[in-house]
Formats: structure tokens, sequence, C-alpha cells
């Protein structure tokens, strides 16, 4: 059976050398500090401990902030998987969550449409307009029933539908023959440096190119504007 | 130990366990061996974090981790309460040789900061600046405190020498020792 002595180490000496700036009386308690620090370890207990110290597993430098961030890209992860599978996520993030995760196989729902898309609608903006206005029909319904509703990701999921567009969708009105052809390309031709007759001359030929009904057509608008 | 970060725990343990256990003791924890062994589980799971060159850094490092799973250990107790335990074996061991009662009553006395001051820089034999770098305060608050709390002890343990300290004038710093 042994025991463990504190190693001196010099301490002794250091504790001399750490009491220089002390009165007599207060070296005395110094040293009587001291002595109590000459405790020795008994052997069953350093036993005990060295057997512990040596079960542990070594932690390595800079492991357990990697597995902090670990751990929270992974909540991250698990917590926006489950909002978005829950439709709870706002409809930007809802959107984006029913792309993502589409492409991995889980099913996201992107928000409720809540009319249904066909030829009565003229463009895609009405088909939008008359989803957002059944949509708050079904809101005040629900309010009037006390029954709960979350419209989270119906406006988004209609202005994401293709109901209503037609191939020409962001081009303007490029293909409407009473634009002039320079439509959707920049300046007239009449526009920019150029004498008077040269820009009266282009914005003649730009006119000469309409078809005639279109001329028919501003007339007829204009009449009835007066009338 | 040459370059920082090889430390071997067993030769620590073998170095430094003796005067962590006393400042323990000192301390006043309930069960100072449960703790010295939790210092060493810690010193040999993190030995690779440790940055540190030669014995001074080693020791400072080593008391640090005792100062933090001694305010762990005091805290559990606290929120625990008392059992009576099963497994006394290593509790059965005769009790620390270098008692000297007088003193750990007069250390008792003492404020908690200037115990923990005393007790560092005398029982754990650690530099003002260790015992600075350990706890937190300036080199010159320890200082401070180190001769508020000797003066303490002198008064307890020598009354009649001691009556001079008595009227010394009171810091900020030391307000918690009133």
């Amino acid at each position: 059976m042994s025991t463990i002595h504190p190693s001196n180490n010099g301490a002794s000496e250091r504790n001399s050398a750490n009491a220089d700036d002390l009165t007599g009386a207060e070296r005395a308690i110094a040293g009587r500090l001291g002595v109590m620090g000459e405790a020795s370890v008994p052997s069953a207990v350093q036993s005990a401990h060295l057997t512990a110290m040596a079960e542990q597993p070594v932690r390595r430098a800079g492991w357990s902030k990697l597995r902090v961030g670990a751990a929270f890209l992974a909540g991250l992860l698990i917590g926006g998987t489950g909002l978005g599978v829950a439709g709870a996520l706002p409809s930007p993030a809802q959107s984006v969550a029913h792309d993502v995760l589409g492409a991995v196989g889980i099913n996201v729902p992107e928000g409720t449409i809540y009319v249904a898309c066909s030829d009565d609608f003229e463009n895609h903006g009405a088909f939008v307009s008359a989803n957002a206005k059944a949509m708050n029909e079904a809101r005040s319904g629900a309010r009037d029933a006390d029954e709960e509703f979350d419209s989270r990701g119906g406006n988004r999921a209609a202005a994401n539908d293709d109901c209503g567009r037609t191939d020409g969708v962001g081009a303007g009105n490029a293909d409407n023959p009473c634009k002039p052809a320079h439509a959707g390309e920049g300046k007239p031709p009449w526009a920019g440096p150029g004498t008077v007759e040269e820009k009266q001359a282009a914005k003649d030929a730009a006119i000469a190119d309409r078809p005639a009904e279109c001329d028919e057509d501003a007339e007829a608008a204009e009449g009835d504007e007066e009338g | 130990m040459g370059s920082p970060g090889e430390l071997n725990p067993a030769d620590a343990y073998r170095r430094h366990a003796g005067r962590v256990l006393s400042y323990l003791r000192a301390r006043g924890a309930a069960e100072p061996e449960d703790v010295l062994g939790e210092v060493f589980v810690q010193v040999a799971r993190d030995a690779r974090r440790f940055r540190g060159h030669g014995p001074t850094d080693e020791r400072r490092w080593i008391f640090t981790i005792a100062r933090n799973r001694l305010i762990d250990a005091t805290r559990a107790a606290a929120r625990r309460p008392v059992e009576p335990r099963e497994n006394d074996d290593l509790r059965a061991t005769p009790p620390p040789e270098p008692i000297d009662p007088a003193l750990i009553s007069a250390l008792e006395a003492l404020t908690d900061e200037q115990r923990e001051v005393v007790v560092l820089r005398f029982v754990a034999d650690l530099s003002l600046n260790d015992v600075a770098a350990v706890t937190g305060r300036k080199a010159n608050a320890v200082k401070q405190l180190q001769h508020r709390a000797l003066a303490a002890l002198r008064r307890r343990l020598d009354p009649i020498d001691g009556d001079d300290e008595l009227d010394l004038p009171v810091t900020p710093g030391d307000r918690t020792a009133l």
C-alpha cells in the first residue's frame, strides 16, 4: 500500500519566496497552510482514480465545437423539414421547402389553391385574384364557424401556378400587331440625335407600318370616350 | 513537458493530486476524494486540450479545473437531499494526516473569497498571478484579499498579537468580508 505525496517541486522554496512580503506572523500562518497542502492520497483512492482516468476516452481538441455545429445544422434541417411537411412555414419558405424537399422525395405542401383553373380566367392575374377572393371567403366562413383556418402559402401557390398564363407571358404586348415594330426594344427610331425632318420621317414610317384596323380601333375608342 | 499539449494524466495525478486534495479539503468540500476523482477524470479526458508549457502552467490548469469541479459539487450538494451512503469503502480511509484543527476552524471563519485566495496561494502553492488567473481576479485584488485573509487568520489563531489588525480600513473590494 503506497500513498501519493505531493511532489516537492520546490514547494517549500516557493512558499518561502511567496512569503517574502509577509510579516513574521503572517509567514508563520502561511507555513502552517503550506503544511496542510502536503496531504497524501490514500492508495485505494489513488487506484480507483487512476483506473477511472484510464477508462476515459480522450477528447480531441476542437471536437466539441464541431459536434455543437453539427448538432445545430441537424436541428435546423430536422426542424425545417418538419415545419415544411406540416405546411407551417411562411409562404416564401414553404415554397422553397416544397421545391427543395420535393427534389429528394419528401412531399411538402406548397399551399392551398381555392379555385379550379378554367378557361374563364382571362389571364393569370385574374386567376390569382379569384383565388385570393375565394381564400378570403373561406377564411370568413371558418371565422363564422369558429374553425381554425390556415391560409399560409395560398397566394404564393396561386402565383406559382401556370393557370391563365400564355406563351407570351413576360413579353408584354410584343405580339400585338398594333404596337410598333420596335416595341420592347428600347428607344423608338425617332428618339435621340437627328434633325426634325429625320425624326418625323421615322415616325411616319412606323405609323405607315401599322395595320389599318389599328387606326380604326383607336378612332372608335376616341369616339366612345367623347360620346 | 516540452511542446504544448503533451500532458500525461497519470504523471499529472502523481505530481498534483496531493495538493489538489488538500485544496479541496481546505475549501470545505463535502466529498473531497470524489471531487478529486472528477478533477483528474476531466484532466485525462481533456489532456490534449492542454496548451501550456511546463509544470507551472500545468498546475494552474489543473487547479482551474479543480475550482470549477468544486463549484459544481457544491451546487449539486445544495440541491441534493442528504442520504446515507451505501458504498463507503473509499470513505473508510483514515483522516487527512496534516490535521491542524485550529487552522481549519480559522479558515472556516473567512469569507469565501478570502478562503479561496489563501488556500490557492499557500495550500495549493500557486503564485499571486496564478491565483489571479484561476479565480479571474486582478493580481492586486488577490494580494489585498490575501493580506486581509492572513490578518483575519492571525486574529483567530493569535488573538492577542492579532488585535492590531482590527482597525483596517474597509475597501470596496472587500465589503463581502464584513
